[in-house]
């Protein structure tokens, strides 16, 4: 219960908590993206592979953002949560 | 915090990258006084072939012998009766490692250097470190017992 | 979404923290990267051998050479040879193979020269220190995402400039607003440049480190290694069959002349050898594309390639028939390495680079304005760290060419002993922050040291090689002469700057808080 209101708590400064989860979230999210993007694209190995390697930087920056601007702890991990789910079922059905 | 935790880290981890990397010259010695050399890609296992050796005197430089790595099989050379480097040569990099002795011992002798310059710099670097932790140590201790004087006297 | 005044607190907050996690290692990396822009001349500066005058059209002649050059020398086998012509990177002619030590020509006198690696140590270690491999296993991707982390801040910054135009105005004639505007100013200037290379560095640091993601998606869990997959569609080595009889080549200039009649725009720069002096010898010859620099950088050379005996076309690969993506990595890497150019886009990138590392103190600065009110010892004890950091890499630095010169070059293991004076000197000046009192005798005291250690290098550079700037000069050395009118001219500028700062009151203000003013 305690845990609960934590993470809905408003935040109006950034806590460790979040920016932690905000950093490990982008960079594991940029990737998984990357990953289905290499599948999304067509053509050979360097078309498809040298593109999304190109992209993911960018991506850590967008989904950094993304998950920054969240009011509380709970959006982030729903944000995460929602996103990795959908990557992980275009790597595993595409 | 931050700045410090990375300085610090920065300049332990420093310290230990003096080796060539992605290259290995192993050097094993066999009975009746050879040794045998192989060089070894670190990343693919792959034997290096057609590569020059050369065993080098650490007493006045002169080349005691050459010779080329061949098809996979381990070179075998017999080992020099004074201290000795071995080289591999592999484009633009030489790999250095020091030969090892044969049984009854050098006939000369240079006593080993391999470590030296590493050990030096690597004890004066972290004595800088060690002495500039103590000094800020002393320092900050100072300044909390300052304070508290100044707060015992109101 | 967040109201407006909590974007901007968020972002402030995350621009804030995230730039002091990035700073110190950026910097480093900023430092070292604007630096390794000139290093073809600091390569030609630092090794006695290509100490010559190099002549204009590099009237070479390697032909009666070639052959005995490469018969005594081991090269001929099953393994290519590959002939690097001299250029403005390096006056010597190289000739290299997987499987042995390379040799260099002197183009002018056609002696052979077996070149030491200890030559090209400080370009190598400053190199090694701009992309991080310094330190082990961790070193590049660690560089790698301080792009990322360079990246958001540019983006980040960006927007709140934008925010903050709309949002507030508030000038107050201090020292956080000087920092501010400097900050803002040097910032906005950078957007580009350092979008460009963050972007490349990410690339190539992170990217390339961590591609087994990628390939093990990609094949559904086969293969996870990115280069098997990629390498042979981009990296294609052509195979060639050589006989097994001798037989008599064409002179290597006709050869080269004849690869220039038949594809004028190429600016050859690289030939490699198939199994030379035999039958169904073949030489490749590879450049850039004059009228396409960009895309026709290293990775991405077109070609064309003789047969050795009858001077035959039997490949030409013009830029057209290259791999899209070859040409737009090719263009990235241009990006970060400007490989072909010379002096002019090099100065410009190097003064982006010098504004890109004012940015990032000014960034500092202004974190370092807000903390300087408050109580307690932290504040001012990551000032001293940070000027150990921020201004102590200019003396180390300025060590490594003067040691370079000192040293013997008999010495076996000099490579080690200036690498590791330079850390130990390093963590001398980190010691002296917290030793002396006086923060501008700590900044004053680094400045002179390293304009007496660039001095000092470009006197024993003189005396060790026998090239003063005056007899260089005179010979028309010219990169030599202007290497050394560049240091005496920093060392000028350090001098000045060091007067300056003794000056200044800004700089006292840091003195007077803290734990170490004493009493």
């Amino acid at each position: 219960m305690r845990l609960w209101t934590y993470l809905c708590a408003l935040k109006t400064t950034i806590g460790w908590v979040h920016g932690v989860v905000t950093l490990l979230g982008a960079y594991g999210l940029a990737y998984l993206s990357g990953m289905s993007l290499s599948l999304v694209f067509k053509g050979d190995a360097a078309m498809r592979l040298l593109p999304s390697m190109l992209l993911t930087p960018l991506l850590v920056c967008c989904f950094g953002f993304w998950l920054l601007f969240s009011k509380t702890l709970l959006d982030v991990i729903v944000k995460i949560a929602l996103l990795a789910f959908i990557n992980a079922c275009i790597i595993a059905f595409f | 915090m931050v700045i410090k935790f990375w300085f610090i880290f920065l300049l332990s981890t420093q310290l230990f990258a003096h080796k060539i990397e992605g290259l290995n010259l192993i050097i094993t010695p066999i009975e009746s006084d050879t040794i045998s050399i192989e060089g070894k890609m670190k990343g693919s296992g792959k034997k290096l072939e057609g590569n020059k050796i050369a065993l080098i005197s650490m007493i006045d430089k002169r080349i005691l012998e050459e010779a080329f790595l061949e098809g996979g099989k381990p070179l075998q050379l017999k080992i020099p009766q004074e201290s000795y480097w071995v080289y591999l040569y592999v484009g633009d990099q030489d790999v250095v490692e020091e030969g090892p002795a044969p049984k009854e011992g050098f006939k000369k002798i240079v006593t080993s250097q391999k470590e030296r310059a590493f050990r030096t710099m690597g004890t004066l670097c972290l004595g800088f470190i060690t002495l500039f932790l103590t000094i800020s140590g002393y320092r900050i201790y100072g300044y909390k017992r300052r304070k508290k004087a100044v707060s015992l006297r109101f | 979404m967040l109201e407006k005044s909590l974007i901007f607190k968020y972002l402030y907050r995350s621009h804030t923290i995230i730039g002091l996690l990035v700073l110190f290692l950026f910097y480093m990396s900023t430092y070292f990267g604007t630096l390794t822009f000139f290093m073809p001349y600091l390569k030609v500066w630092e090794s006695p051998s290509r100490h010559f005058a190099p002549q204009h059209n590099h009237a070479f002649n390697i032909d009666a050479l070639l052959d005995e050059v490469l018969e005594k020398h081991h090269f001929l086998g099953d393994k290519p040879v590959e002939i690097t012509l001299p250029s403005f990177r390096d006056p010597l002619l190289k000739i290299s193979s997987e499987a042995q030590n390379s040799l260099y020509i002197n183009p002018v006198t056609n002696e052979v020269l077996k070149v030491a690696k200890e030559e090209n140590l400080i370009s190598t270690f400053f190199n090694e220190l701009h992309t991080g491999i310094v330190i082990p296993l961790v070193g590049m991707p660690l560089m790698g995402m301080m792009s990322v982390g360079i990246l958001f801040l540019t983006f980040g910054g960006f927007w709140l400039y934008l925010q903050k135009r709309s949002h507030r105005t508030s000038s107050k004639a201090s020292w956080r607003a000087t920092w501010l505007s400097w900050h803002k100013i040097t910032g906005l200037a950078i957007i580009p440049y350092a979008l460009v290379f963050a972007l490349t560095g990410a690339f190539l640091g992170l990217m390339l480190s961590s591609s087994q993601p990628f390939a093990w998606s990609m094949t559904h869990g086969t293969v996870s290694n990115m280069r098997t997959l990629v390498a042979p569609i981009l990296f294609a080595q052509p195979k060639y069959k050589g006989g097994e009889t001798t037989k008599q080549m064409l002179p290597f200039s006709t050869l080269q002349a004849l690869a220039q009649e038949h594809y004028p725009q190429l600016s050859i720069t690289n030939a490699t050898l198939y199994h030379y002096g035999k039958e169904g010898a073949k030489v490749r010859f590879r450049g850039y594309d004059k009228e396409n620099v960009a895309q026709s950088g290293r990775v991405n050379r077109p070609s064309i390639t003789l047969d050795a005996s009858s001077g035959a076309v039997v490949e030409h690969k013009t830029l057209d028939k290259t791999h899209g993506i070859s040409r737009t990595l090719s263009t990235f890497y241009f990006l970060h390495f400007v490989p072909d150019e010379t002096l002019g886009l090099r100065v410009v990138l190097a003064l982006f680079g010098a504004i890109l590392a004012i940015s990032l103190a000014s960034g500092y600065l202004l974190w370092a304005e807000k903390k300087l009110h408050q109580q307690g010892f932290l504040a001012d004890l990551t000032n001293r760290v940070s000027i150990a950091i921020l201004i102590g890499i200019i003396p180390s630095s300025a060590l490594v060419p003067f040691l370079h010169w000192v040293l013997a070059y008999e010495l076996f293991d000099k490579e080690i002993w200036i690498r590791g004076t330079f850390y130990a000197f390093w963590s001398f000046w980190l010691f002296y922050t917290v030793f002396e009192r006086s923060i501008v005798m700590i900044i004053s005291r680094m400045l002179k040291s390293a304009a007496w250690l660039l001095l000092l290098c470009v006197l024993f550079h003189g005396l060790k090689s026998g090239f003063f700037f005056w007899q260089s000069f005179h010979q028309k050395a010219w990169i030599l002469f202007y290497m050394d009118l560049a240091l005496i001219l920093s060392s000028m500028v350090l001098f000045y700057m060091a007067k300056w700062v003794e000056k200044k009151e800004l700089f006292y203000r840091y003195e007077r808080k803290g734990v170490f003013d004493g009493y």
